[in-house]
């Protein structure tokens, strides 16, 4: 996928029949109540 | 709810207000949405044949994210003692009023034994592992925990919890300098309502919070926890704007878990948590949309994680088996290894004393297996519930300490439900953009993409 191309996938196209996606990314799991911040390619 | 005609039995439908018919796979979390009431026949192919295409490998991965054993973080407590005397914590009130501390030698031996547990981590994920100075309040030990951080933050990355009432402007340059993640606590704007839940003798954490978020100036490895109660609820929209004006990225709103019976009457509505919870979301999106700079609700991006990129998860409260003696466990004053700090207190969930057994013993222990068993698979009502792999029936700790037992269906149920179909609601939308990181937005990549 191109860059700057992904971000698009992420929007409802204008009378779009059908939308479904999974994110490609590695495993983070790090926590209970506390965020830890990520690195800055993660998600959140 | 009903299942989808023809082959695909495992694929549900649900119609969702705002998003269209969902239809999910509540075992893999494959999801899709269409619009126009589903009746696209030709769209609804495309998603059955994308779906079968994927399906043995989103098992395979959703197994593997719930079914494998893999620390990364350990929460330690230097101290049973607080400054402060919230009445929802869920660190007994006996326990803070005369519990034991750490001294410098035993923390130490910890760090030296978890550095040894983690070095086969190291290696595979080439990243530090976390240790958080967590419950009850950290910074009554500032000196020997800071202390450990100059001696090991080249081991480990870093992190405080904290209610801020004795930290100076000079422990925020040294947080800063030593890339600590800091948490910092604060329930409301308006310093009555938070003084309700967070009472501190004679100060208050009010002042010191939001001097604290103003010394921190944006730093990025700033959170701010807010614990939702009655009291505060209807703020937390506003309470999200002041944050974002104030640089903060990302706050959690967490609803409180009523670890012992006198907290239940703490509990926000079902109704009204959910509506102000959903309005704190709307304007983070509203403030993000308007400036260069987000904030994130940390525990709804991790639901709209948990929809789009299960793995990418980083609070692991919303996924059964949960992180707890699975992802990151805890050390308490007197050596105690328990599953996740919320165990505090309950014996049967300790994996043995840290100073007399290894690491490794407390892992294959009885009280983390029972954590690590804990399945929604096993849970009348969550066992059929299609939002079972998103919302996971959090908390086990919350569960056990009011029942006795693991194995129950959230207080939150409802909540969650409801906040999942918003979720899936702002995905429709298209405005889960505003959830994420900016940074990571410019090159995402997809396992599968099918918009039409
Ligand atoms: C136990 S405190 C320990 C660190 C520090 N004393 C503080 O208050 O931030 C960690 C976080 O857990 C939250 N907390 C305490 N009891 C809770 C409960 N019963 N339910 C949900 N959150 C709770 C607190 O509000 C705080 O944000
Ligand atoms: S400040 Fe933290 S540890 Fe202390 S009573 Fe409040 S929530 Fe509990
Ligand atoms: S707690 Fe409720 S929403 Fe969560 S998995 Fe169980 S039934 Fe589903």
């Amino acid at each position: 996928m191109k860059k700057g191309r992904g971000a698009a996938t992420l929007k409802k196209k204008k009378k779009g029949q059908a939308i479904a996606y999974r994110i490609k990314c590695k495993r983070t799991a790090n926590g209970l109540s506390h965020y830890v911040p990520s690195d800055k390619k993660a998600l959140v | 709810m009903q299942n989808h005609a023809g082959a695909e039995l495992s694929l549900k439908e649900e119609n969702i207000k705002k998003a269209g018919k969902l239809l999910i796979d509540p075992d893999n979390v494959f999801w899709a949405l269409l619009f126009d009431q589903g009746r696209n026949e030709a769209a609804r192919k495309k998603i059955l044949s994308l779906y079968n295409k994927r399906r043995k490998e989103l098992d395979a991965s959703m197994r593997d994210f719930r079914f494998t054993t893999e620390f990364n973080s350990v929460y330690i407590n230097p101290t049973d003692i607080c400054n402060a005397n919230c009445p929802y914590c869920y660190i007994p009130p006996s326990k803070r009023r005369s519990g034991k501390s750490l001294d410098n030698r035993k923390l130490l031996y910890i760090l030296r034994k978890l550095d040894k547990f983690f070095a086969p981590y190291r290696k595979i994920r080439k990243t530090k592992p976390m240790i958080i100075y967590h419950a009850s309040e950290p910074l009554l030990m500032k000196g020997m925990i800071f202390s450990s951080i100059e001696k090991f933050h080249k081991k480990f990355h870093f992190g405080i919890q904290t209610n801020a009432i004795l930290l100076e402007k000079k422990d925020v340059e040294f947080l800063k300098s030593h890339k600590v993640s800091v948490g910092i606590s604060l329930d409301s704007l308006d310093p009555k309502i938070n003084d309700l839940t967070r009472k501190a003798k004679g100060t208050t954490n009010y002042s010191r919070a939001i001097q604290a978020i103003k010394w921190f100036n944006g730093y990025h490895g700033l959170n701010v926890i807010t614990t939702v109660t009655k009291h505060n609820v209807k703020g937390l929209a506003g309470l999200v704007r002041f944050l974002h004006s104030n640089k903060v990225s990302c706050v959690l709103l967490n609803p409180v878990r009523a670890t012992r019976k006198a907290v239940i009457k703490l509990r926000p509505g079902t109704a009204e948590l959910t509506k102000y919870f959903i309005e704190a979301v709307n304007a983070a999106i509203e403030v993000s949309k308007r400036s260069k700079r987000r904030i994130i609700i940390g525990n709804f991006s991790n639901i709209v994680l948990g929809i789009s990129a299960p793995k990418a998860r980083r609070l692991m409260c919303d996924i059964s088996p949960c992180g707890g003696g699975r992802c990151f466990f805890a050390v308490t004053p007197d050596g105690s290894m328990i599953p996740c700090g919320e165990f505090v207190g309950l014996k049967e969930f300790c994996g043995g004393n840290i100073f007399k057994t290894s690491v490794k013993k407390a892992v294959f222990s009885k009280g983390f297996k029972k954590v690590r068993s804990r399945v929604v698979e096993d849970i009348p009502e969550c066992d059929v519930c299609i939002y079972r792999n998103v919302c996971g029936s959090p908390c086990p700790a919350e569960l056990y300490s009011l029942s006795k037992d693991v194995k129950g269906v959230s207080p939150y149920c409802e909540f969650y439900k409801k906040i999942i179909e918003y979720a899936f609601a702002l995905i429709a939308q298209g405005k889960t953009k505003y959830l994420f990181r900016k940074d990571a937005l410019s090159d995402i990549k997809f396992e599968y993409s099918l918009n039409i």
